[in-house]
Formats: structure tokens, sequence, C-alpha cells
């Protein structure tokens, strides 16, 4: 199942996604990137169905980009997060996407980052801090102990590892690895492709 | 001419005479010149002269129709918007189903087929306008194409439509040279537009299209520039003569 994590720190965005894609007990992939970026500045974090998140993701973009190219500006993060949450409010009746996303944006005019929680049911909130998947169930607690207002961005990347070494030690799938990105002024970029390997810790342990 | 009430009728001599009163709506409009350098695209617009009280800033005649791709129009400016509506959008709906940046000619294909269907519909009349829409192709070669309201495209290395296509077509046959650098097709451009438009260069837009890169419009001061020095350059030929 999909792990995603997402904090917004001092003038940035950083967000990660496990990179494994499976079905049922098979990992069909383990360089799947799950933070699709919608333009500049903006990413959707997709979980869940990958078929549904896919076409999701493509439409969201391609009317962002019509927004864009009509209008010679670009939509803030809450606009995005307002227009992906009613395309996933009506469809939940008639024919609903199951994707849960988190969608990180930073917007050039309040100079702010911002991270939005949307779920296939048509649920959206502004955020601080959350996450997506079985990891929501570990990281909850790891972030309310030590998110804080403007962490710089060492900080915040230490916090992301530690989300995410929480992940790898405690679901039972092995998810061993993930890709991290961060969306500041500069626009988007990936900051690490980690790899959380507990098993390093075991053989240190028999030597012992 | 009993034979132009409704555009879905011959006229007894061959013509569909609603579409060409539509082609003299565009001979109504400002001048748009389209120019094919060896790796860029210039596009140059006469911008109509604004009332003293309007902005003349939403008067935009050169427009984005995807990251890729620009296009310019003469004509009717409401009958263009529409064109030009549709166009972005089936540039995103491409790119929505192929994931590959539409092409030049596919998107001047689709206006065209737009343009021709008003045509042959009934109780809609002809757009009373054509578009120059520049791109590169996906080898990456620059491309210009122009459409006209009867629904034809065609590939050009330079054209020009609108008020003063005769003039502006001749002197871009005669000065018009294979592929030239950006430098050159700038300043063929203006120079083209500059004999024909009234008042001068304030009242001209030069839009420069780069491969891979975002349109950029040429500022006032080089239009200035430039202008400056075809006059320096005409004094002294008139000088020697």
């Amino acid at each position: 199942m999909d792990s995603l994590v997402g904090f917004v720190g001092k003038n940035y965005v950083l967000m990660a996604g496990d990179t494994n894609a499976g079905r049922s007990i098979m990992r069909l992939k383990d360089d799947f990137d799950k933070l699709v970026q919608i333009d500049s500045h903006k990413i959707l974090a997709k979980s869940g169905e990958i078929g549904d998140g896919n076409q999701f993701c493509n439409l969201i973009i391609r009317n962002v980009s019509l927004y864009r190219i009509r209008n010679e500006t670009e939509l803030t993060t809450k606009s995005v997060a307002h227009y992906t949450r009613r395309q996933l409010a009506t469809a939940i009746r008639k024919n609903p996407y199951s994707v849960n996303l988190l969608l990180g944006g930073y917007d050039k005019k309040d100079q702010k980052g911002s991270l939005y929680y949307l779920d296939y049911l048509g649920s959206s909130k502004k955020i601080n801090y959350g996450a997506h998947g079985y990891a929501a169930l570990f990281v909850g607690s790891i972030l309310d102990r030590f998110w804080k207002e403007d962490l710089d961005f060492e900080d915040g990347l230490e916090l992301m590892k530690k989300c995410l070494r929480e992940v790898e030690k405690r679901l039972i799938i092995g998810t061993r690895c993930f890709l991290i990105k961060m969306i500041n002024s500069d626009g988007i970029s990936v900051v690490e492709k980690v790899m959380i390997n507990s098993e390093k810790k075991n053989e240190i342990e028999e030597e012992n | 001419m009993s034979y132009d009430r409704a555009i879905t009728v011959f006229s007894p001599d061959g013509h569909l005479i609603q579409v060409e009163y539509a082609l003299e709506a565009v001979k109504k409009g400002t001048t748009a010149v389209g120019v094919k350098g060896k790796e860029v695209l210039v596009l140059g617009v006469e911008k109509k002269s604004t009332a003293k009280l309007q902005d003349p800033r939403t008067v935009r005649k050169i427009v984005q129709i995807d990251d890729h791709i620009c296009m310019t129009f003469a004509g009717l400016t409401a009958d263009s918007r529409i064109l030009i509506n549709k166009a972005r959008f089936e540039c995103q709906s491409y790119k929505y189903y192929y994931e590959d940046p539409i092409g030049v000619e596919y998107i001047t294909r689709y206006i065209a087929k737009t343009q021709q269907k008003y045509t042959q519909s009934v109780g809609v009349r002809p757009f009373g306008v054509s578009t120059l829409i520049v791109g590169y192709d996906s080898k990456g070669f620059p491309k210009l194409y122009q459409t006209d309201p009867s629904g034809n495209f065609s590939s050009w290395k330079a054209s020009c439509i609108g008020r003063s296509e005769k003039p502006v077509k001749e002197f871009l046959e005669k000065n018009y040279i294979d592929e030239m650098d950006e430098e050159q097709t700038v300043r063929l451009t203006i120079q083209s537009l500059v004999e024909v438009v009234e008042s001068g260069e304030k009242n001209i837009d030069i839009a420069i299209m780069r491969k891979n890169k975002p349109i950029e419009f040429l500022g006032r001061t080089r239009i200035a520039e430039i202008v400056k020095e075809f006059e320096e350059e005409k004094k002294r030929k008139e000088e020697e003569d």
C-alpha cells in the first residue's frame, strides 16, 4: 500500500512517497514516482488505484495547463486544491476515482508553501503536515511531536527521514525505497532517493 | 446577388460568396506578418491605434496556443477569440490523450478544419479571420502556417495577412533569403511592417519564437533602435543618389 508523507517548512514544502507499485503480493515496479508535477511549483502526490491515479492526475495537469495558457498566469495552490477537490466530489457518486492525494505547492505571491490533504471522497483540508496510506498510522505521531513552524531545510529533511525510517521499520510490507521532493521558490527538485534498509543494523548486532 | 444569403449555397459561377466576403473582412483587419528563419520564427503585428483612454495592454494580437506554439490573426478579433480558445483546448486535449506535445501542422489542420466546418453548416457564418501559426515540429524545424476563412491552410517561409497584405508580400518576396539568422529575420519583419504601418514603430509588436524557449516580445526600445537604423540607411542611400 502506498505511503505518502508531506509537510510545510520555512519557504518550502517537503514531500515523500514510496516508490513501489504492486499488485496483490507482487511488486511490479520499485522506481515508481508517485509525486507528479502539476505545474512549475506544485506536486500532486497520488496513492491508491494506479490507473485512477494516472487518469485523474492527467486530467488535473491538463486543466491547470489550459488555465495557464488561457489566462497567462498560474493558479495558486489553494485554487488547484479546490478544483481537484471539486473533481473528486462530483465523481464520487457517479464514477469515483480511488485516489488519495497530497497537494503541495509554493506560491510566489505569498512566498509561502502550502500543503493540502485530499481524499477520494472529496475531502480537502489545508494542513501543515500529513500522510496517506499505512504511513499515516506511524508518521502522524512523529510529526505531531517534532514538527514545528518554519523548520529550515536540514531539520526538515532530518524529520522526513525520521518518518520514513519509522515506516520502513514498522510496516510489515517492505517499502524500503522512498523518493523525497522539495518545492520552493526555485521550483520542484528531487532531494533524495532514499533506500532505508534496517537489515544492515541486524548485521552489526550479530557481529557484537 | 441573391446567392449570398445562406452560406451553404454556391453561386452559379462556383463561388461561395460568404467566404469571399469573409476574406474581405480579413483584408480590413490590421496587418500581421510571419517570417521563418533558419532556427527562429518571428511574428510581427500592426497594432490598432488605441483610443486615448484605452489601456493598450489589453489589445493583444499575438497569443500563445501552447508552450511551443503561437499564433496571430487578421480580421474580426471576436471571431479569433473563438478559434484561439478552441485551439488551446485542443492542444491540452491532445496532450491528455497522447502525452506528446501537439504538432504545429496538427493544430493548423484543426483550426482550418474548424473554419471549414463553419462554411458548410446551417445557420452559421464563416469566421472572418485568417491566422498565422508558428511553432517547431517534432524534428525541431521551425514552421509557419497560414489559414484563411475558407479553411485552406498551407506552410510558408514568410507570409502576411490583413490590410497591407499585397505590398508587404511583395516586399517579402523581394527581400527574403533562406536560412536567415535571428537578427536578420527580426530586421526583415520589422522592415516589412514599418513601411505600411501608420504612425510607425509605436504601433508594432514583434514576437520571437526560439526552439524550446518561451515566446519573447521584443522591447519597445529595441524596435525603435532597429527602425532608426533603417531610416538612417534610407537617408544615406538617398544622399548617395
